[in-house]
């Protein structure tokens, strides 16, 4: 029998939950794409791994919003609802020095590798931190980009919907019908893209266009 | 690919000409978000993101008249000069017909697939 570390057996057993809940989305497009709330409104982070989408929502959500999750959003193709997947929240090593203050969170979590993650229970940030879900208000794509300026540029809904699609686990089953309930979201969504070097102005930038979105949605 | 002048033979059975009513394949899932199309082939699992023009002539591509209606209405929709406008709307035809969205018509090329994440790391 091959002997397993404690980190690598708790990995897996993240890997283990993530397919579990891909394989049961049902009636849900899921899209790898981080999400927080704030007032029922979501700002929805599709995105590649390695793009910054934990550290980014780990950041909303310190700074006040709710947290649905840092992998995986299911949009319901029925209602157009977002939720999202609430797991801990996990930082790679890159991240642990502008989120420093969380690494007190996850005591009693087992400690991992130097090489993998913290990974930070939602709850632990604040009693009310994890909401159930909301309607996307804002669709931001995220990029890291260490040395160029954090910017939030808006972009056409034509090519916020193809980014989404490319960051969808289960578009090609759905196929139309995925399409279209991507269309209807982002018919009430502004699409952003973001160049990300500072966790704080990015979180700034967002959180000031989420209001501005939420009077767009109702209005 | 096909080339831009009406008449040009295109893998498949039918030729895309003036008198060719475009259709798109029962299969193939559009919609248009401010003004731009994005059309969805599932055979090759690929998105198209079509520009305004393309997302014009895409609209009179519905199996109700010919290229050559779709260049007329487009001709008074536009200005410019209108037989620019005519062999830009036979070239963007031939090309919905080229990567397989026109019912009739084989696509010439292998589209790309869309890219899609793996689900597990």
């Amino acid at each position: 029998m091959e002997r397993v570390l404690p980190g690598s057996a708790v990995a897996h057993l993240v890997w283990e939950v993530n397919r579990a809940v891909a394989d049961h989305a049902g009636d849900h497009l899921l899209l790898h794409a981080a999400a927080a709330e704030r007032d029922g409104a979501v700002v929805l982070l599709p995105a590649p791994r390695e793009s910054g989408k934990s550290t980014l929502v780990a950041g909303l959500v310190r700074a006040g919003m709710r947290y649905l999750t840092d992998e995986a959003t299911a949009v319901s193709l029925t209602s157009g609802g977002v939720t999202g997947f609430a797991k801990p929240i996990g930082l790679d090593p890159g991240s642990w020095q502008v989120l420093a203050d969380l690494e007190p969170l996850t005591a009693g979590a087992p400690a991992p590798l130097p090489s993998m993650q913290w990974l930070v229970p939602p709850l632990a940030l604040r009693p009310d931190s994890v909401a159930t879900g909301g309607r996307a208000a804002i669709v931001v794509l995220p990029c890291y980009r260490a040395d160029a300026p954090t910017v939030l540029q808006p972009i056409p809904r034509a090519e916020a919907l193809v980014a989404m699609a490319e960051s969808s686990f289960n578009f090609h089953a759905l196929g139309g019908r995925a399409l279209h309930a991507l269309a209807a979201l982002l018919r009430d969504a502004t699409c952003f893209r973001l160049d990300v070097s500072d966790l704080d102005t990015a979180c700034n930038a967002i959180s000031e266009a989420m209001p501005l979105a939420s009077r767009e949605v109702s209005g | 690919m096909t080339g831009d002048s009406p008449g040009d033979a295109v893998p498949g059975d039918a030729v895309i000409d003036d008198a060719f009513v475009p259709r798109p394949r029962a299969e193939v899932a559009w919609v248009e978000l401010d003004g731009e199309g994005v059309v969805y082939e599932p055979r090759s699992e690929t998105l198209h993101r079509l520009n305004a023009t393309a997302t014009a002539v895409w609209r009179g591509c519905d199996g109700s008249a010919p290229v050559s209606a779709i260049v007329t209405a487009l001709v008074r929709s536009y200005s410019g000069d209108a037989g620019e406008i005519a062999r830009q709307v036979r070239e963007v035809v031939q090309s919905f017909g080229a990567l397989g969205l026109l019912e009739g018509i084989e696509p010439a090329v292998p589209a790309a697939p869309l890219r899609t994440p793996r689900p597990y790391p």
